[in-house]
C-alpha cells in the first residue's frame, strides 16, 4: 500500500491501546487512545542530550509516554 | 538548556517542542474509541467551493467510505474483513488508493465521486519500500524473503505538491457522525518508482499546477478524467533516497540514511 500511516492495537497493564501514526509537518507523532476513561495521549520521540526520549505532547504525561513509546518502538522493530 | 517533561533538552529542541505542542493542539485527530478500531488518519485536502470559483483546505479521513455502508461497524468490517452469518469470509477491502485507470469502470464504487467530487491531496513527500531479494550464498539463487528498505520520495525544488484525489461525504446512520472521506488516485509507476516501489509498480498520480486545477475545477469528459488520473509525473522531476528503517519513530523521519549493501537506483534522470 502506498504511504499508509500505521495504526495498531496493543495492551499496557491490562488496558487496550489503539495507536495511530500521524504526520504533523515534518514530525511523526503517535496518538494513543485507551480503553479506560483516560484522555487520548500524543507522544513523539525527541532528541535530548542523553539520547532520544519519548515525550508526551503537551507536557505532563511523561511516564505514560515512555512506557507507550517502548511499545511503539518494539512494534516497528518486529514488524 | 531547557526542560520539557522534566527532561533536559537543548533550546532549539525546546522551541521545536513548543511549536509541536501548538500544532498538536490545533490538529484534528478525529479521535475514536479503541473498540471502534478506527485506523485511517486525516489528511490535508483541497476541495472546490460550491461555485468552483475557489477552493478550501480541509481535513478529510483518508480511506474512502462508500455511501452504502451504514455504520462505523460496517466500515470496520470492510477494512478488516469479516465472516458473514453463513460463515463465509469476506477479505478486507482497502480504499486508501484508487486505481486511476479503473475509476470510471461501470459499477465501480469510485465512479460517482470521480465524476462529481475530485480533490487534491497535499503532500511534501511520501515513504515507500523497496524490496531486495538477497542471493543464497550457496546456490546464488534469490531468497524467497525480501529485505525491505524505506525511501523518501519528493519532488525536486518543490516544497509541496498535489496528488489527485476523490472524496465522498459519509454519515453514520447510527450516530449521525458526518465525515468527508477520500482516496488517493494512483497510476503505473514511472521509471524511478518502478525501482523503489518494486513490489507493486504503482505511484500516486502527482499533478503539476495546471493539471491540478483542471482536475479539481473543470467539467471534464470521462476520457479527459482518465487521462489526468493516469498522469505519470516525470522521473527527472522527482527524487528518492533511503532513510532509516526506524524512520517512523525518528525525530527527522526524512533524514537520509545509507545502506552499504543496497544497490543504487539506476539513472534516475531518465523519463
Amino acid at each position: 500500500m502506498l504511504f499508509e500511516n500505521e495504526s495498531f492495537e496493543s495492551e499496557l497493564e491490562g488496558v487496550k491501546l489503539r495507536i495511530e501514526e500521524h504526520s504533523i509537518g515534518e514530525t511523526i507523532v503517535f496518538r494513543v487512545a485507551f480503553s479506560d476513561a483516560r484522555n487520548p495521549l500524543t507522544v513523539s520521540k525527541m532528541n535530548t542530550p542523553s539520547g532520544k526520549i519519548w515525550m508526551s505532547i503537551p507536557q505532563g504525561r511523561q511516564r505514560e509516554a515512555e512506557k507507550i513509546g517502548e511499545i511503539i518502538t518494539e512494534h516497528f522493530k518486529t514488524k | 538548556m531547557c526542560y520539557y517533561n522534566g527532561q533536559k533538552v537543548s533550546r532549539s529542541e525546546y522551541i521545536r517542542l513548543m511549536e509541536l505542542e501548538k500544532a498538536v493542539a490545533n490538529y484534528n485527530f478525529l479521535d475514536k474509541d479503541v473498540q471502534e478500531g478506527f485506523a485511517y488518519g486525516p489528511s490535508a485536502v483541497l476541495k472546490p467551493n460550491d461555485l468552483k470559483s475557489n477552493f478550501d483546505i480541509v481535513q478529510m479521513e483518508w480511506g474512502f467510505i462508500p455511501s452504502y455502508l451504514k455504520t462505523r461497524e460496517d466500515v470496520k468490517k470492510m477494512r478488516t474483513g469479516y465472516k458473514d452469518v453463513a460463515g463465509k469470509y469476506h477479505p478486507p477491502l482497502t480504499t486508501l488508493n484508487a486505481k486511476g485507470e479503473e475509476l470510471l469502470f461501470p459499477g465501480k464504487m469510485y465512479r460517482d465521486a470521480t465524476l462529481k467530487r475530485r480533490c487534491l491531496v497535499l503532500s511534501t513527500g511520501f515513504y515507500e519500500w523497496r524490496h531486495i531479494f538477497p542471493k543464497n550464498k550457496r546456490t546464488g539463487e534469490p531468497l524467497k524473503t525480501a529485505v525491505k528498505y524505506p525511501y523518501y520520495i519528493s519532488l525536486k525544488e518543490q516544497e509541496y505538491f498535489y496528488m489527485a484525489g476523490i472524496w465522498q461525504p459519509w454519515v453514520d446512520r447510527q450516530t449521525g457522525e458526518e465525515v468527508d472521506t477520500m482516496a488517493i488516485v494512483t497510476t503505473d509507476a514511472n521509471y524511478l518508482m518502478k525501482q523503489v516501489h518494486n513490489s507493486k509498480n504503482r505511484m500516486p498520480t502527482i499533478l503539476n499546477n495546471e493539471l491540478a486545477w483542471e482536475w479539481m475545477m473543470d467539467d471534464l469528459t470521462e476520457k479527459r478524467i482518465t487521462e489526468i488520473a493516469t498522469n505519470q509525473y516525470p522521473t527527472d522531476q522527482m527524487q528518492a533516497y533511503t532513510i532509516d528503517k526506524d524512520f517512523r519513530t525518528s525525530v527527522e523521519p526524512a533524514r537520509a540514511f545509507t545502506y552499504e549493501e543496497l544497490p543504487n537506483l539506476e539513472v534516475i534522470n531518465a523519463t
